[in-house]
């Protein structure tokens, strides 16, 4: 029984162009050298590519923020000087305030309040002179000419 | 050598000197045209400066070199399927005629005839034949190169020298 080598004919019928595989090596190196830039100015691309979004990124939030605090300035201006009064106020009278002081105020208080409610009790009433008697006329609103 | 910046253009360069032909060679008979051929063992060498600092040193340089070139070769001819819309027989058809017009392809009838009886093997079996017929590689090797078990590649060769003697006989 024949072998496979000996049933087939094992030389291949390809050539290939003369001194081919002599400069194979150098057009090999061409196109990694050739790639390599190709990469590199790609990755320069790329490079730029993300820090122009970064820039871009930045600015926009610098934008927003500037929007942003511009636009609820006055909201926080009114809250600010309020807080701000209030501060001052308690800062203010916190150092002055005694306990004299304290009482003075409940009595100032106190005979305000009573003055208040002895001219609440007093009908609002007019008081007319004449020669040795005094008549009182009713309710000021009642008065006719 | 591979790793060191300042030598890796000049190992690169021995390298390619080393395995150009054998790796030529492998491509040319799965392409059959030299031109197509041209283009993927340069596209085999890219890949392989690529890839050389993830090279491996437990596998075997050659081995390494020879499934690249093999996947390249293939992916070549899936492109070219892809490319035109030609199922697989006909890119085989499309090789066939390669062969008779072709300006780097000999015309020694019987070598010829033998590629072409090549070709109307299915892509796997061409391969293994190739391989172990004309590179007188080991199954062992075949079977790192593919990724195929020896048994399997046993089996494909043998399928593979049955059809071409039919193929041979009935031409």
């Amino acid at each position: 029984m024949k072998s496979t080598e000996e049933k087939f004919n094992k030389k291949l019928p390809f050539k290939v162009p003369e001194g081919y595989f002599d400069n194979l090596p150098q057009r090999v190196q061409e196109r990694i050298a050739a790639t390599e830039t190709q990469q590199e100015q790609k990755d320069r691309w790329v490079t730029l590519k993300s820090q122009l979004a970064f820039a871009a990124g930045f600015a926009f939030m610098a934008l927003l923020s500037y929007l942003g605090y511009y636009m609820a300035r006055p909201l926080m201006a009114d809250k600010k000087a309020v807080k701000t009064d209030y501060v001052e106020i308690v800062s203010r009278t916190i150092y002055e305030f005694d306990d004299i002081d304290l009482y003075k105020a409940i009595e100032q208080k106190k005979k305000t309040d009573s003055l208040k409610e002895v001219y609440n009790e007093i009908p609002h009433r007019l008081y007319v002179r004449s020669s040795n008697c005094i008549t009182i006329i009713d309710e000021k609103k009642e008065i006719k000419p | 050598m591979f790793r060191n910046p300042e030598t890796k253009h000049y190992a690169f360069n021995l390298l390619v000197r080393k395995y150009q032909e054998r790796l030529y060679w492998q491509v040319r008979k799965i392409v059959i045209s030299h031109d197509d051929a041209d283009d993927v063992i340069q596209n085999t060498f890219l890949k392989v400066w690529g890839g050389l600092e993830n090279f491996r040193e437990d596998s075997q340089l050659f081995t390494w070199l020879y499934r690249i070139a093999t996947n390249e070769a293939l992916t070549f001819l899936k492109k070219k399927r892809t490319k035109l819309l030609l199922p697989i027989v006909d890119v085989e058809q499309q090789l066939a005629r390669t062969l008779e017009g072709d300006p780097f392809i000999d015309g020694d009838s019987t070598a010829l005839k033998l590629q072409k009886a090549l070709l109307k093997l299915p892509e796997k079996q061409r391969l293994v034949f190739n391989m172990k017929y004309f590179e007188e590689m080991k199954y062992e090797e075949i079977s790192e190169i593919l990724g195929t078990s020896v048994g399997a590649l046993k089996a494909s060769f043998h399928h593979a020298v049955k059809k071409i003697e039919k193929f041979l006989e009935e031409d």
